[in-house]
């Protein structure tokens, strides 16, 4: 039996990696080739590496430096080949899979379909990462299952025996594929005793372990020096290699006096706080010297930005993840874009900006603009899925025709639809990504944009180098999507890291508060010094319950709990500066708890606490809102109204007007449209313009005249079926498909109708009429403009009658006088102008006003007539609408009334719901 | 605790619900019960939070202070002594994790998270945001209608639709799953079939009646005439019979008082012969709309089971869930139906690490019937525990139940109040609000049930619930000595075109203007009960100079420069919307993209197009945040034209969109949805807070202005009827809604109708009773003059506040038709407003120049190969096996000084590169190909001991140094050169030699392309060298060396 590793205590009153490497220097001297240095994390080991370089110089003969996780893996001499994450994923799946029903039950009530690799991918994953934290400690499930079995809970012991059961199978999986679980390989090296004999380990900092390296330790036994960042004084708290003793630490009082304490109110008060803690030091320290701990990432972007204020870079140790760098987030979209090839995925695939730029490089391409063409295409088709068959007009649809084989030839072999191995798509992901990436300039690291994708691409090549080497017995094959989905799990939880700031640029570390006790920064800030987040609370475990977790020895809330005490003396002790910064609340104004190491002190002292707690400075009442002056910024929103001269003036355009003069000018003056693509089925306009289409089409058609319903409604029918096969192909969104067939069930009844009036001696005369000129001149103030419009349908009785009508599609027709005025003002304009504009037909005769109403109540199908209409109300509208084109042409003003658009673009543009506005629309006219 | 250890409180407003609670669970620690033992939940965040502050602030009190502890004792109902408090403080403090005080969604939401896989919950599930579900709803939506067939959906639809052919699908179905699923989830099989229509005549005796119809003749005036109405009325009878509008006769007048019991007409008995037409044919038309309302409902289940479906599978593919779903998870299958924890035999003591004694539930009133099926068994099992040491704590009132349209069922309360063991003790103390107050709500709610205005047949439904309210009505009094006042004010009438609630607002402006200034220290709120008033009313405060701020939070769509911000978004996604284009080029956002200022122009398509690609591109460079951070810096604080309050909510708007960059996806717009379904509050609060009346439950207010009071009541959320017999049970009943005329014809659906009004209408008091009491000492009602027959509060409180005549008050727009209290004296103690600090701005940050920098960039010669890299290369695929190969050469080269001395076997050599390559035949490989490269004169000679002194060789020379970087910083190089030939003469170094060795194999002809690639690499090692040297980077050489084919080059 070796003896027990030395431990040697660096004290506390310097930072752990100062001492570590005095330590190191002093007993190694220059030449530590040979040497084992492990560290908690790989970031303390890069910043040890500096200190004994910058303290050494060009001479040192660094050791290995690597993580204690790392370490195990030095040490044991593990037989086999270790599968990775991806590969042990995968077997997973397929031991869960081959479980007896009931067995698997007892795991997962509910198991997911067969094929759906993204459902039992992620129960595989779970069970991985909790087969990885049992192993860790030295533990399989079986062992597990022994254990629980002394509660006798019945189904907990079932559910671990099935893991039990399914873990022997998927290292059956693994080694019928030349490969072992990494875990179990390290246990059974461990059991083996295969043990590096030569190995002199330096563990620096590890207060820490877990039982696969504590074990491994003790094989290793007197090679082994564990140096510990505490006073030798403290030795009784830690046991024979250097951890932490967690009944001794975790019931400590912590060196924190309450003037280094600080609690805010929201993140953006903590962040500040922050910043003000920072000024109080007053120049001391550059900003390499301190570090801001960010113990809940929810404040980063705040730091971020009140540092940007002071002129001072963030400098975000977590990184950037890779789930949002732009080849990540691109292969997400092709993702999926592939799954279903649904129309939307397409249109976010093709505003992927490196697409974009790849597709806009190729010369047939180059004077496409594939947004809108896609925009268009949406609104006029509502197409579900994308099968390569484009409608419409010949112009666009050779667009989206050449732009949808770009794409296709892009995707190459991942747009083929079939299934393969999963290792035969990891080329044609790399292809795909060459056809966008690929350029002739390289990749410039001092450029960011380069870095990071430079980065993001060489994790992207690793993890393809997992998938290209899964055994492809181990998962059916998969369709592209499938294999995509594998590969974006691969890459969850990566980061780039953050750049590294350019000479003399002022850059302060924002780092997480695990990474805290070994950072060497003279000065320290912790912000969300939280309960939840220091100590980190693990919230539900599914499988390991805390007593569990004490009885098998796995990290439980006393170990964290100790882990985080130990942190804060070494914090307190060996920083020039700390202090620590709570919120009472978060982000979304919801309440948070202080962390409770903040009450780890005598009992005398907790009142004060909590008092500091409870009553925070307010910066709410501190920070009194400034008032503006009313109207500040109306006067900012709106531009002036510059009227171009209209010479001609629809006649629907009025009923705009008299809603919202502003929402005329906007929509008739400036022509302004907005647009949005998400719609699952036809709006009220699309609606009505396929019903306005088929009807002039029977307006211009034999039955016209027919007083027999049945031919009428099949005309329509006919008709409707036919323009809806051709706008909308084959197989349209459903909700369409419904939509169309309302609307021949609307003309079922309306031909009735129809047929009625032909029988009481009406018949169409015209059909979308037009005056002469395609309007009437309309004398106003300093001229005349010209009043056009389309009559829907001019009516003439055998008995020399006129009536104007107007096809209305909505989904309830009101009278027409209730929709022409309300309370005795005017809102619309249309049937008396139609009778003005008709005058050169009609003759003198006031004609009959109406519409033909298409409503969705059986009864709403109908002739609708004003009533009681004569010359005066026509000859009142033309004053209206005199009045009206007067009020434009001479610049406004265009108030914005009581408009409530529901486009939102036209809302904004309204300024409706902005605190500034009046909402009654009583404002004044700039 | 010597009686029952359990409590049920009715808890008036205001009469201390939290001190009470707070006592129970202090008394609890007190006993020595475990935090983590005791559940406490509520319903919202903040009063967990606020429970959990007092918890804390009462222990703290009674340390400090000597009267606290005295009172502190009275609540738990023991001495503590001084110590004592103390180290209940500390103890609590150190383990602040194990208290569960929280919300039941919490609760419910960590239940979720350790059963997960055991509920057939997808194991990482996360809560879905708003915007997010509605699109998974939409989803839904979708795959529901794509399975059906053409058919079945079209039927399907027009029975939703009571066969109407709406335009409107997809959208429709979306409105029909927001009004009817909480509904449909509760529903007992069978709850829909409830209407069931009687037998509808043929069309033999349809026709006959319609023959009658024709033959009736309407009684005549005394001239002879027929008279008017009946002629009219028969007219119309016979016009919708003949068009089949049924529901147009049912709902005709002559119709309806046919069906009366003693049918008169128009001051005439209806005759006979008239009845016996009408009444059958009344008959018809009922069973034709009720058919058609059965149709509708029977659709409407089949609807929302095949949406259920679909959403379950949408979350099981997506592992998102929304906190409504949560119960319905933890007790599946509905309200009737086993416990599958129990079927697992699995315990819910061991999974959540304790088991929880004390059930303390806040707020009970707000419970839903499938929240309760979850905590039930919890509470069943505290209740039944006979050794008094558990204990279940309750406290709610009916009368503050406001959330009905969250499933919320206060009659829970009731069904609690009767179980065994339970006392329920009403508490009517207010410790808020002065008697004058108090006389108002106790006059108003104790006559609720003989209010005038709720006189009449229409109104039956309704006074049942204000009958049941007045006679549970418990009178309140106050329990602290405070003046105070109360108003019914009545305002003008708007003005022809005004909305009607204007003059109310104004008045409601002016009146809390006045109060604030004449009062700094008053809490002023301004309570309505529509959110889009709060703008509305801020900015007519702001207008007569008076602060306020809007509680509950906005969208941040309230600041122009946002609105400007959302459309540059927009447009980044949707390049040729016009409007959005203009809306950017018009704001002071426009010269920053090349967008023209658009005086009253328009902005160019490519313009706009390049605009849009810009921003794209930046967004996916630099997301959302940073982007939106850096518009603020460079715009929004720097443009005149923004205002302090464009300033303040654009500074939220980036902390929205630092946040938004997690989830972001390609589409742009998708932004702007999130910013305008996410309410962000004004951090800073004024004096005048304007607020829902949701909003301001839990809250209490010096002076509250209640403004809204004329919107009608009873006609929202009426479309689905639903009767729950059993309050705890499922819906036995539910049925879409039917016109009045159509109910009176059927029992089932008329007592339907009664119920769903009379809890409505109980839950308008409610909020009217929320409202009234959140006012401490002063409450100013504003209601406006009488209009049009409706049914609202303001017509409720002017019948129960009829008092003398109406009294104008000086330079006020008004009269006050009630009031009650003292003007004078009623803000004594208010008087000084808290003493704000002057604005801190922060101060400026100082720091030392830069020393040390740390952290610098770590770099590797073999990074450095091939010089900045192209994206093929990166992508190259890594030959695993040329990798192994590699090592072992390495590996073994390692080992070799001078290749004269070279010695190692086969055999030994196999054997050292058993880790790195498990596979034996790998290596014997790897191993002949170095034989035949040592072999082969070039290297040998590459190898070879020179003659003269001896050089020093180090193999595998690893090395950790700084460099300088052409910035003028620093890196720290590290790795390892293969092979380093040190060169003395005389002892003194003079030269050195690098050598790699490369085992890549490439073809002759590409040899020096090759070499030109590890050029960089080489050139790193020279710097290096020289660094360990101290030699001149020319006097050192470097060589590749091939070992296939065998060459060295010299680079
Ligand atoms: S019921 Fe009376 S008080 Fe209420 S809105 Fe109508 S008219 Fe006004």
């Amino acid at each position: 039996m070796t003896r027990a590793p030395h431990l040697v205590f660096l004290g506390w009153n310097r930072p752990p990696l100062a001492a570590a490497a005095e330590w190191l220097h002093e007993h190694a001297g220059e030449d530590m080739g040979g040497l084992l240095v492990a560290l908690p994390g790989a970031r303390a080991g890069r910043r040890l590496r500096e200190i004994l370089a910058r303290r050494i110089g060009a001479r040192w003969r660094p050791p290995r430096i690597l993580t204690a996780g790392a370490l195990v893996d030095e040490l044991l001499a593990v037989e086999g080949r270790p599968a990775g994450r991806t590969v042990r994923t995968l077997a997973w799946v397929r031991a869960l899979q081959e479980l007896p029903g009931a067995e698997r039950e007892r795991i997962a009530a509910r198991a997911p379909e067969e094929g759906d690799l993204a459902g039992w991918t992620r129960i595989a994953e779970e069970v991985r990462a909790l087969f990885g934290e049992v192993a860790a400690e030295g533990l399989d499930f079986a062992r597990v299952a022994e254990r629980v079995a002394r509660s006798a809970i019945a189904g907990e012991t079932a559910r671990w025996r099935a893991l039990a059961r399914a873990q022997t199978r998927m290292a059956e999986l693994l080694a019928a594929h030349g490969l072992v679980d990494p875990h179990l390989g390290r246990l059974a090296a461990l059991a083996a005793g295969r043990v590096d004999g030569t190995a002199r380990v330096v563990l620096a900092g590890v207060v820490d372990m877990n039982g696969l390296l504590r074990r491994t330790l003790e094989l290793v036994g007197e090679r082994a020096t564990a140096l510990v960042p505490a006073p030798a004084a403290e030795a009784a708290e830690f046991d024979a290699l250097g951890c932490l003793r967690p009944a001794a630490w975790a019931e400590r009082d912590v060196p924190l006096e309450l003037e280094r304490w600080r609690v805010a109110e929201r993140p953006g008060d903590q962040a500040e706080e922050a910043m003000r803690l920072l000024a109080t030091w007053n120049g001391r320290f550059a900003a390499e010297e301190i570090t801001l701990g960010v113990a809940d990432p929810e404040l980063v972007p705040y730091l971020r930005q009140r540092l940007a204020a002071a002129g001072v870079t963030a400098r975000d140790a977590a990184g950037l993840p890779l789930e949002r760098t732009r080849p990540v987030r691109l292969l997400a979209a092709v993702q999926a874009f592939l799954a279903g090839r649904r129309f939307a995925d397409y249109a976010a695939l093709l505003r992927h900006p490196d697409l974009e730029a790849a597709l806009a490089a190729r010369p047939a391409l180059a004077r496409i603009a594939p947004a809108e063409l896609l925009d268009a295409y949406q609104a006029e088709h509502l197409p579900a899925v994308v099968d390569g068959r484009w409608r419409g007009a010949p112009e666009p649809r050779a667009g989206l025709a050449a732009l949808h084989a770009a794409v296709e030839e892009d995707l190459g072999e991942l747009a083929r639809g079939e299934r393969r191995a999963l290792p035969g798509w990891a080329d044609a992901v790399r292809g795909f990504l060459l056809a966008v990436y690929d350029s002739a300039a390289p990749l410039d690291p001092a450029r960011e944009d380069d870095r990071v994708l430079g980065a993001a691409l060489a994790e992207i090549a690793s993890a393809l180098e997992e998938l290209a080497e899964t055994p492809p017995g181990l998962a059916p094959p998969a369709p592209a999507a499938g294999a995509l989905d594998v590969l974006l799990r691969t890459l969850r939880g990566r980061a780039v890291p953050p750049p590294v700031p350019r000479p003399g640029e002022p850059a302060i570390e924002l780092l997480g508060w695990l990474e805290l006790v070994l950072d060497d920064a003279r000065a320290l800030v912790v912000t969300g010094f939280q309960d939840g987040r220091v100590p980190e609370a693990v919230p539900g475990d599914a499988f390991l319950p805390d007593s569990l977790r004490r009885e098998l020895g796995l990290v439980d809330d006393e170990r964290r709990l100790a882990r985080d005490v130990y942190a804060l003396h070494v914090l307190r002790h060996a920083r020039e500066e700390v202090a620590f910064v709570s919120a009472r609340r978060d982000r979304a104004g919801d309440p948070l708890r202080p962390s409770r190491l903040a009450f780890h002190r005598p009992p005398a002292e907790i009142a004060a606490r909590v008092r500091r707690w409870l009553s925070p400075k307010d910066a709410r009442l501190a920070r009194p809102p400034a008032v503006d002056a009313p109207g500040a910024a109306e006067r900012a929103r709106r531009p002036p109204a510059v009227v171009p001269d209209l010479p001609r003036f629809w006649v629907t355009w009025f009923r705009t007007y008299l809603e919202s003069p502003y929402l005329f000018y906007l929509r008739h003056v400036l022509e302004l449209e907005t647009l949005d693509d998400r719609a699952r089925e036809m709006d009220p306009l699309g609606f009505g313009n396929l019903a306005h289409e088929v009807l002039r089409a029977f307006g211009a058609s034999e039955w016209r005249d027919s007083d027999d319903p049945a031919p009428i409604a099949a005309f329509l029918r006919e008709e409707a079926r036919r323009r809806a096969a051709l706008r909308f192909g084959r197989d349209p969104l459903p909700a369409v498909e419904l939509q169309i067939e309302q609307l021949v069930h609307r003309f079922g009844l309306f031909a009735s109708r129809q047929a009625a009036r032909v029988r009481e001696g009406w018949r169409i005369a015209h059909c979308e009429w037009t005056p002469e000129g395609g309007g009437r001149p309309l004398p106003v103030a300093g001229g005349e403009v010209l009043l056009v419009g389309r009559v829907d349908r001019l009516d003439r009785h055998d008995d020399g009658r006129w009536a104007i009508l107007d096809y209305k599609t909505g989904e309830t027709v009101k009278d027409p006088a209730k929709s022409h005025r309300k309370e005795e003002r005017w809102i619309d304009l249309q049937l008396p102008l139609y009778a003005w504009l008709a005058r050169e037909v009609v003759g003198d005769a006031t004609p009959f006003l109406g519409f033909a109403a298409l409503g969705k109540d059986p009864r709403n199908v109908d002739f609708l007539l004003a009533k009681d209409w004569d010359e005066t109300v026509i000859e009142e509208a033309v004053a209206e609408a005199r009045r009206i084109v007067e009020t434009v042409r001479a610049g406004g003003p265009f108030a914005i009334a009581d408009a409530r658009p529901r486009e939102p673009i036209l809302a904004a543009l309204l300024g409706q719901g902005l605190l500034e506005r009046d909402e009654d629309g009583t404002e004044s006219e700039a | 605790m010597s009686e029952s250890p359990h409590a049920l409180l009715l808890a008036s407003a205001g009469t201390g619900k939290t001190h009470r609670l707070t006592s129970h669970y202090l008394r609890l620690l007190f006993a020595g019960v475990e935090p983590s033992r005791i559940l406490a939940t509520t319903f919202t965040r903040k009063a967990a939070g606020e429970i959990f502050d007092r918890v804390l602030e009462r222990l703290t009190n009674a340390v400090e202070d000597e009267d606290a502890r005295r009172s502190l004792e009275e609540g738990v109902g023991r001495r503590i002594g001084a110590a004592e408090g103390e180290e209940r403080l500390a103890g609590l403090a150190r383990r602040l994790d194990r208290l569960r005080i929280g919300t039941l969604d919490a609760f419910f939401a960590e239940l979720a998270r350790i059963f997960a896989l055991d509920l057939g919950l997808p194991p990482d599930w996360r809560i879905a945001g708003n915007s997010t579900a509605e699109e998974l709803h939409a989803e839904a939506v979708g795959r529901v209608l794509a399975a059906a067939g053409a058919a079945e959906r079209l039927d399907l639809l027009r029975s939703l639709q009571k066969e109407a052919a709406t335009r409107s699908v997809h959208a429709a179905l979306l409105d029909l799953v927001a009004g009817a699923r909480a509904v449909h989830l509760e529903s007992a099989p069978g709850a829909w079939e409830c209407v069931r229509p009687g037998p509808a005549l043929d069309a033999g005796e349809l026709r006959a009646l319609g023959a009658r119809l024709e033959t009736l003749v309407p009684p005549a005036t005394k001239s002879g005439k027929p008279r008017v109405h009946w002629k009219n009325g028969l007219a119309a009878i016979r016009q919708h019979v003949a068009e089949g509008a049924w529901d147009d006769f049912l709902g005709a007048t002559l119709v309806a008082r046919a069906l009366d019991e003693t049918p008169t007409f128009d001051r005439t008995e209806i005759p006979a012969d008239w009845l016996a037409v009408l009444r059958p044919l009344a008959a018809h038309a009922s069973a034709v709309l009720l058919a058609r309302l059965a149709r509708q409902n029977a659709a409407t289940v089949l609807f929302l089971e095949r949406f259920e479906a679909a959403w379950r599978a949408i979350q099981g593919e997506r592992g998102l869930l929304r906190f409504e779903d949560l119960p319905a998870a933890l007790a599946p299958g509905g309200p009737e139906r086993g416990r599958p924890l129990e079927e697992r035999e699995l315990d819910l003591w061991y999974r959540l690490d304790a088991q929880i004694d004390h059930v303390l539930l806040d707020e009970f009133q707000d419970t839903a019937p499938a929240q309760w099926r979850v905590l039930s068994p919890l509470v069943d099992e505290v209740l039944a525990d006979g050794t008094g040491w558990r204990s279940f704590f309750c406290v709610g009132d009916e009368k503050q139940s406001i959330y009905g349209w969250r499933q919320a069922e206060p009659r829970l309360l009731g069904s609690l109040a009767a179980r065994p063991g339970l006392v329920p003790e009403p508490l009517a103390r207010s410790y808020r609000s002065s008697s004058v107050v108090l006389d108002a709500v106790n006059a108003f709610f104790a006559g609720a049930g003989e209010n005038a205005a709720l006189a009449g047949d229409a109104h039956e439904a309704r006074r049942r619930a204000a009958r049941r309210w007045s006679s549970a009505h418990v009178p309140h009094a106050a329990a602290k000595d405070l003046p105070g006042a109360v108003v019914l004010w009545e305002a003008l009438s708007p003005a022809p075109g005004e909305d009607r609630d204007a003059p109310a607002l104004r008045l409601a402006a002016d009146r809390a203007a006045a109060l604030a200034t004449a009062t700094p220290g008053a809490r002023i709120g301004i309570l309505v009960r529509q959110r889009k008033r709060i703008p509305r009313l801020i900015y007519l405060l702001r207008e007569r100079g008076q602060r306020a701020s809007g509680e509950g939070g906005n969208p941040l769509t309230d600041s122009a420069a946002v609105l400007a911000l959302l459309s540059l978004v927009h447009l980044a996604d949707h390049p040729a919307d016009r409007a959005a284009a203009f809306h950017v080029a018009s704001s002071p956002f426009g010269p920053a993209f090349d967008l023209p200022p658009a005086a009253g122009g328009t902005v160019p398509a490519d313009r706009a197009r390049a605009a849009a690609g810009r921003v794209r591109e930046r967004l996916a460079r630099e997301g959302y945040g940073p982007f939106c951070a850096a518009l603020h810096a460079e715009l929004v604080t720097a443009d005149a034209r923004f205002t302090a309050w464009d300033r303040r909510r654009f500074a939220c708007l980036v902390e929205l969109a630092h946040a938004f960059d997690a989830e972001a996806g390609l589409r742009p717009a998708a932004f702007a949805d999130h910013v305008r379904a996410t309410k962000v509050e004004d951090p800073a609060a004024a004096q005048v807070r304007v607020m829902t009346i949701h909003a301001a439950k839990g809250l209490e207010f010096d002076a509250v202005l209640l403004p809204e009071l004329n919107q009608p009541l009873g006609r929202h959320r009426v479309e689905i009827l639903a009767s729950r017999p059993d309050p705890a049970g499922p819906i036995r009943a539910a049925s879409h809604a039917a016109s009045q005329a159509l109910a009176r014809t059927n029992a089932a659906l008329q007592a339907l109708a009664a119920e769903t009004v009379e809890r409505e209408f109980a839950e308008d008091l409610a909020v009217l009773y929320v409202a009234m009491t959140r006012a401490a000492r002063r409450l100013e009602m504003i209601v406006h003059a009488p209009g049009k027959n409706e049914l609202c509060y303001a017509a409720l409180l002017r019948a129960a506040f009829a008092g003398p005549p109406a009294v104008s008050v000086p330079d006020t727009p008004a009269t006050a038709r009630w009031r009650h209290g003292s003007d004078e004296g009623w803000a004594a103690g208010l008087e000084s407003a808290p003493a704000a600090a002057p604005p801190a701005d922060l101060p400026a940050l100082r720091l030392a120049p830069s020393r040390a920098p740390r952290l610098l960039p770590h770099r590797s010669p073999s990074a450095a190969e091939g010089g900045p890299a192209r994206a093929a290369a990166l992508l190259r695929p890594r030959d695993p096996a040329a990798t192994a190969r590699g090592s072992l050469v390495h590996r073994w080269l390692e080992d070799l000084e001078w290749i004269e001395d070279f010695a190692a076997s086969d055999a030994e050599l196999l054997d050292r590169g058993a880790r790195i390559e498990p596979d034996l035949e790998r290596r014997r490989a790897a191993l002949a190909e170095l034989r035949r490269a040592l072999a082969s004169p070039a290297i040998r000679a590459a190898l070879a001991r020179p003659a003269g002194e001896s050089p020093e060789v180090r193999r595998e020379h690893a090395f950790s140094l700084f460099l300088p970087e052409p910035d003028g910083g620093e890196a720290l190089w590290t790795g390892a050169i293969d092979r380093l030939v040190l060169h003395r003469r005389g002892g003194e170094l003079v030269a050195a030699e690098v050598i790699d060795y490369k085992t890549d194999r490439v073809a002759p002809a590409e040899l020096a392309l090759r070499a030109e690639h590890y050029r960089p690499q080489l050139d790193a090692y020279r710097r290096i060298a020289a660094a360990l040297t101290g030699l001149p980077p020319a006097a050192i050489a470097a060589r590749l060396v091939f070992l296939a084919p065998e060459e060295v080059v010299e680079v």
